[in-house]
């Protein structure tokens, strides 16, 4: 998969994740039975945080290090008016 | 809670504070440098340990050590969504964090509203963000010094009175920021953020265990089950997502912290640790122990009216000897808030206003007294506010609006960081229609539907997708100079190969 495709994957988990955590809100998996010990809504919001938290470091790998690769091959010409 | 424990903690945390700032100032002065970029954005020198702490105790204030416990107990799982938002912190620093700090490494930008004018070629509009930026501000940096004196008073039983906390909180501040400006300002919020999320970490262990660890959620259930699950409310939670979370990072002392990174290689770092600051830690300990203070003997006495004491209630029961260093969190949590909201304010007069109407530029040098006297300035008009409880009864409801401000700056800044279409004559009608309808109702404080911030921002984007299709564009050379660097950096590097023999940048 190229990294495009990766960035794009990524976007529509954070969507997506970002949608499951308003569920509960919508009254949608918002019932009291504890999964594992932690009720419904809030294991949803902890696996999607846990996700996003995925997504977010791979941020680095996919977004920053292009970013510092580009700003090493082509210097930010500075126009400082504080000096 | 032992009252000459609590003084001595907090003498040696004041001293601690002291010599931070010491070595700060010692720093600064070895560079020799007097620049405003070096006294209001630490010469954009930060690494990743210190803007990550320092963004987390600017963000986090005594809010996060006294409301947050409380709404949980209030709220139960409503309020989860506070866990949410802070997670997207970290995409936020990419999606406009990095795009803040690439023009303000251009153009040597150090405050919002220079980069405003830069690209809308707008005085006006660099005013009026500067005008709506210390609006939000100011207020905000009395609450935090009031509502800490106050805390710090019913702590301590009296042995802290409200008097001695406001100028202690007040005299420290100001110190800080005069002293070592943007340096200090961050090395003691590093100080800070440590401290208190040490404080964070050992009640969520120490209250867990209390709470009969594992079985802690089966225990609140059979007392109020109704606090786990989500009671509804979607638009107060889309208020509070939308303000605290989406309207947080434009908010002046935040968008500088942006500028002061040293690299971009700091800003993904920090990118990357802010879920496990912001959300697993600051968000999700403050729901462990607001449930479990529901369950009987973990927090006795405790009861909706008093559940922003939860946390100095629960080290007064079990680890009274402890409770000190509560206070002294309580202290740092304010501290750390307040110094950066100071030395943003101050910059902003310097350099958006006092520079702006004067006939000749000022130079560096110049802005960097005028910020000091500001900072000097604003420290008393805080300190006399506080003292005067009429004088902060006005700014209160200010002061809860301050994010929601901060929203209404936010459709400008998607103009020079996202959206080409946005006119300056767009933006600056949003701005003053967003602000004045968010006002208008705050004022009246009329029952509608959506609050006056969410209000505000649809008005807000409304006028300045209307005025910005009949108005003139924002000319080519503003559009070259920051979207079409934004792509060459950012959206068009996929393929980028580094030359072996290029040198890094700085």
């Amino acid at each position: 998969m190229s990294i495009r495709n990766i960035r794009k994957f990524v976007w529509w988990v954070v969507a997506l994740c970002l949608l499951l955590t308003w569920l509960p809100y919508l009254g949608i998996f918002n019932s009291p039975e504890l999964i594992w010990g932690i009720p419904q809504p809030l294991a949803l919001t902890l696996v999607c945080n846990a996700v996003l938290t995925i997504c977010i470091i791979s941020l680095y790998p996919l977004y920053f290090k292009p970013l510092m690769n580009a700003l090493k091959a082509r210097p930010i010409v500075e126009e400082h008016s504080h000096e | 809670m032992n009252n000459t424990i609590t003084i001595a903690v907090l003498v040696a945390f004041i001293s601690v504070f002291i010599l931070i700032s010491l070595f700060a100032k010692r720093s600064a002065n070895n560079t020799q440098s007097t620049t405003s970029e070096d006294f209001v954005i630490g010469g954009r020198g930060m690494g990743t340990l210190v803007l990550v702490l320092s963004m987390g105790a600017t963000y986090f204030s005594t809010w996060t050590l006294l409301g947050a416990f409380g709404s949980y107990y209030r709220e139960g799982i409503w309020f989860v969504g506070f866990a949410v938002w802070t997670i997207f912190h970290g995409i936020f620093i990419w999606m406009f964090g990095t795009r803040i700090w690439l023009a303000g490494k251009r153009f040597g930008f150090i405050t919002p509203g220079q980069m405003i004018e830069r690209y809308y070629r707008s005085k006006r509009l660099k005013i009026a963000v500067a005008v709506i930026g210390i609006t939000a501000l100011v207020p905000v940096m009395l609450i935090q010094i009031v509502g800490g004196a106050k805390a710090l008073d019913a702590l301590s039983g009296g042995a802290i009175p409200y008097v001695v906390g406001v100028t202690v909180t007040s005299i420290m501040v100001g110190v800080i920021v005069l002293w070592a400006g943007f340096k200090g300002t961050a090395w003691t919020d590093s100080f800070m953020g440590i401290f208190f999320a040490s404080v964070l970490i050992f009640t969520a262990i120490y209250v867990v265990n209390l709470a009969g660890g594992s079985q802690m959620f089966a225990a609140v259930a059979e007392i109020q089950p109704e606090l786990l699950v989500n009671s509804g409310k979607p638009l107060k939670m889309l208020e509070l997502w939308l303000g605290l979370g989406f309207g947080a990072w434009v908010l002046p002392h935040m968008w500088q912290k942006f500028y002061s990174a040293s690299s971009a290689e700091v800003l993904g770092k920090v990118a990357m640790a802010t879920p496990f600051w912001n959300s697993w830690m600051m968000a999700i300990i403050p729901l462990l122990v607001g449930l479990a203070a529901v369950i009987p003997g973990v927090a006795p006495g405790l009861d909706s009216s008093s559940s922003d004491t939860i946390l100095p209630l629960i080290f007064n029961e079990h680890l009274p000897l402890l409770g000190a260093f509560v206070v002294a969190g309580i202290l740092a949590a304010a501290i750390s808030t307040i110094n950066s909201q100071l030395l943003s304010s101050a910059s902003i007069v310097a350099e958006d206003i006092v520079n702006s109407f004067s006939r000749m530029p000022l130079s560096s040098q110049r802005i960097t007294l005028i910020t000091r006297v500001v900072v000097a300035s604003l420290t008393v008009l805080v300190f006399l506010l506080a003292m005067l409880p009429s004088g902060a009864g006005y700014l209160v409801p200010i002061a809860s609006l301050g994010f929601g401000l901060g929203l209404q700056l936010v459709p400008s800044a998607l103009g020079m960081l996202h959206f080409r279409r946005i006119t300056e004559a767009g933006a600056f009608a949003g701005l003053l229609s967003g602000t004045a309808v968010m006002a208008i109702l705050a004022i009246l404080q009329l029952d509608i539907i959506i609050g006056p911030s969410i209000s505000g921002f649809i008005v807000n984007l409304v006028v300045m997708m209307v005025v910005s299709r009949l108005s003139a564009p924002v000319c080519e050379r503003s559009l070259h100079e920051f979207h079409d660097m934004f792509d060459e950096y950012m959206c068009d590097n996929c393929d980028m190969h580094v030359p072996s023999s290029t040198q890094p940048s700085r």
